[in-house]
């Protein structure tokens, strides 16, 4: 008998169907991902499975645990199933925490409510705990908060809370998809030790495609909310029946052809020994503040015709860094140049070399102008009333080439989707024709089919617009495909540096080697496509 | 639903505002006019609201009355957010600097007055008049919008389309005004229809000390004070006015809601 069944649940919000036929079975000790793009239900079902779907839909179906039916049951009954028998993990660690509570006490906590043990054997439980996931010394990590931990830690916690009832399944919903690789290395390690030590059956839910290869037993593809593949991790990456899986496969995978541009001798972007640094808070009223180094002694160049990538970790200084360039933050020490001219001192026709693209494709836009406005921005550079000259066509001409179209001018910013509005961010920034173009984190937030239609975008429109760019990214499959040069950042400091085929595979830094092994890799399967 | 908020919002502030209007050319009865042979009266056929202790038309009264509460409130309204909006966002985009504070402490002096003292303070130099009320009213509302626009400004300046605009080389005030503003406009609305409630409470109030609007310009405010000697014998004295008051603070603040979503292209949209 499995731990979990689930036979033929649908979910209807409305008149709209979220989820349809969806049927699965879970035994012990074994993790069944459920994959697919943002929208695929994934989440839904994941939901559906612990019966917290919003008030407002409709759920159809029946689901299994052990041999009872949970969606007949009430609230009282589901709440002793919820947590104690079917644990959860989010995405988020910091607003799964309680914030003014020690994490020893929400571990505590947890334990004290679900169970009969009193204070004393659940305080020594916590301390068990806490070893298990790995936050040793126990003693002295229950006394921290939420935030004296670092993203990982916290997603340690998470998962102490998650098994600290002992259940016989878990629920991670994208549990590393807010943390860095290497952090993300060890938290997946982590569930994998744990759910084999206690015998849990775990749903994982993902998007990454090489998470999921790693991990999982059994792979759930899911499409438009119908599980479109279900099979054995080696069996559904060997032959690959629907073609949805293979197109996903494919675009996790894709490569894109680097059209071969000339590169010219003369430095377009100079960054010599830059040092930034911010004032920390004090701690005492009349102590001196601190100051915290977020970049230190960086210097590179980015030649006409370059394409570099930029790769670090979060905190690593690299948003800094794209600022300071941009000329947004004030540099403690050395300078840099765009077009050999200071960038805090540039004029506008210096400036306008100079464009950026950036990740958050929500945040990047006034939501309160219609796109013609919001792609004309960087107009306000140029002083040239030559160039301003038939402003319309310009904007026509842009959409067009970012593969929208150019009625879309007269829309307003939310009626595109995450990967349309990055078009129209990389429209923004061509408008004016710059030399160089910042690209931070630009294909982050966005699904794989849709990251790689973006990158092939980006790769064809630096040659047509004869573009140098730097590319910021933590993914360094994104930087293998886009990059002929690539910088490796820690800690403020440039630790590696050369051409992208060297550094990712030979990479000479310790801590590159790392970044390099952490990555969660797709199986190399040959596949007819 | 929410357009049915809006709609109800515009008619009963249409119908302050027409009463207002209509009162400059024509009202029932003059209300210069002392009549004691017919003072008290209750609602009836020739007096349809009544009439007070010295037999003056309460109709008449209420619609004179309120051309002062309105041109009181939106004049206070306007000092506030002419000032304080400008205030605000010059606050926030030289956060913890010496401007911001300067600008943000002098805010916290003036909310530590009470709006009566400042009226008070003002009275007592230039005498009692509705000019006196609306700058007293005016001045307390300075620092609700100066600190309104600065919270809602500063976490907009977090925001990546504020940095695409600093690349495009738009200076601060610039984007304070092409990108801070319509987007806090919102807000700015909706304080706004508060803030005139508010105002005309506060007019109200100080006409009923004596400090706002002086005899013979009627005002709802010190019609409420002279019902409260008489509100046992003649209620409606005290009603009338007081229903006034609810209609108008209630028809700006549906208004104000309706205009907020009516404002947004996002909410705009999904209502279509």
């Amino acid at each position: 008998m499995s731990i979990l069944t689930v036979k033929n649940l649908q979910l209807k919000i409305g008149a709209e169907s979220i989820l349809e036929s969806i049927s699965f079975r879970l035994d012990q000790g074994r993790i069944l991902a459920m994959t697919g793009e943002s929208g695929s239900g994934k989440s839904m079902t994941a939901l559906s499975i612990i019966q917290l779907q919003p008030k407002n839909a409709k759920l159809e179906g029946e689901i299994f645990f052990n041999d009872q039916e949970i969606t007949k049951k009430n609230e009282f009954e589901l709440c002793k199933i919820r947590g104690a028998k079917i644990g959860m993990i989010f995405q988020e660690p910091m607003t799964a925490l309680n914030p003014v509570k020690t994490v020893g006490d929400q571990i505590r906590e947890t334990i004290i409510l679900h169970t009969t043990k009193n204070k004393r054997s659940a305080e020594k439980e916590t301390l068990k705990i806490l070893e298990r996931v790995g936050l040793s010394p126990a003693t002295e990590f229950k006394k921290r908060y939420p935030h004296e931990l670092s993203g990982g830690q916290r997603q340690r916690v998470v998962i102490g809370i998650a098994i600290a009832l002992k259940p016989a399944i878990i629920i991670a919903d994208e549990p590393t998809t807010a943390l860095d690789v290497t952090t993300q290395a060890q938290i997946l390690a982590l569930l994998k030790k744990l759910v084999t030590e206690d015998n849990i059956a775990m749903v994982l839910i993902t998007h990454d495609l090489a998470v999921v290869a790693d991990m999982a037993d059994e792979i759930a593809v899911m499409q438009n909310g119908v599980i479109v593949e279900i099979d054995e991790t080696p069996n559904l990456f060997q032959n690959m029946k629907h073609p949805y899986t293979r197109s996903l496969f494919a675009a996790s995978k894709h490569l894109v052809d680097l059209p071969v541009t000339k590169v010219e001798s003369d430095a377009l972007l100079t960054i010599k020994n830059v040092t930034c640094r911010y004032r920390l808070a004090r701690t005492k009223i009349f102590s001196k503040s601190d100051y915290f180094t977020a970049v230190s002694n960086v210097s590179f160049d980015i030649k006409n015709g370059e394409r570099v990538g930029l790769v670090g970790e979060s905190g690593c200084g690299k948003s800094t860094l794209t600022r300071a360039i941009l000329g947004l933050e004030p540099i403690y020490e050395g300078e840099i140049n765009v077009d050999n001219q200071n960038i805090l001192k540039a004029t506008s026709s210096t400036r306008k070399n100079i464009q950026v693209v950036f990740q958050d494709p929500y945040g990047s836009f006034n939501p309160r102008h219609k796109v013609s406005t919001l792609i004309k921005e960087p107009f306000f550079l140029i002083k040239d009333p030559l160039e301003v000259k038939n402003i319309e066509d310009k904007i026509e001409k842009v959409l067009e080439d970012v593969g929208l179209s150019a009625t879309d001018k007269n829309k307003y910013i939310h009626e595109f989707s995450g990967g349309q509005r990055q078009r129209i961010a990389i429209a923004r920034a061509l408008i004016i024709k710059p030399k160089l173009v910042i690209f931070d984190e630009a294909v982050s937030a966005l699904d794989v089919t849709v990251r790689a239609q973006i990158l092939d975008l980006i790769a064809k429109l630096a040659a047509e617009y004869g573009l140098s760019y730097l590319f910021i990214s933590h993914d360094l499959s994104v930087i293998r495909s886009i990059t002929d040069r690539c910088l490796v950042m820690k800690d403020g400091k440039i630790i590696e540096e050369g051409t992208t085929k060297k550094v990712l595979e030979q990479p000479q830094n310790a801590y590159t080697k790392t970044l390099i092994e952490a990555a969660p890799k797709l199986p190399t399967f040959q596949t007819e496509l | 639903m929410r357009s049915g908020s809006l709609i109800f919002g515009v008619l009963l502030s249409a119908l302050v505002v027409i009463a207002a209007g209509v009162s400059f050319l024509w009202v029932p009865f003059d209300i210069t006019q002392l009549s004691i042979p017919n003072k008290l009266q209750p609602p009836n056929e020739i007096h349809w609201l009544g009439t007070d202790h010295f037999g003056r038309d309460i109709l008449s009264m209420i619609m004179i009355g309120a051309r002062t509460s309105l041109a009181v409130a939106l004049l206070a309204v306007g000092i506030g957010v002419f000032i304080g909006v400008p205030l605000g966002l010059i606050a926030a985009t030289r956060k913890n600097s010496v401007i911001d504070e300067v600008i943000m402490r002098t805010n916290d002096l003036i909310f530590a007055f009470p709006s009566l003292v400042i009226a008070i303070l003002i009275t007592a130099l230039f005498g009692p008049g509705a000019m006196n009320a609306i700058i007293a009213i005016g001045i307390f509302n300075i620092p609700v919008f100066a600190r309104v626009s600065r919270g809602a400004a500063l976490s907009l300046w977090q925001k990546e389309f504020i940095l695409a605009a600093r690349v495009s080389g738009k200076s601060d005030l610039r984007i304070s005004a092409e990108h801070i503003f319509p987007n806090i406009a919102n807000l700015l609305i909706v304080q706004g229809t508060i803030q005139f409630s508010l105002g005309i409470l506060a007019e109200a109030g100080l006409s009923y000390v004596g400090l706002g609007t002086q005899p013979p310009i009627p005002s709802w405010g010190r019609m409420l004070a002279d019902a409260q000697t008489m509100v046992s014998f003649a209620p409606h004295l005290a009603i009338i006015p007081g229903t006034a008051i609810i209609i108008t603070v209630l028809g700006l603040n549906l208004l104000g809601d309706g205009l907020r979503d009516f404002l947004d292209p996002r909410v705009r949209k999904s209502r279509e």
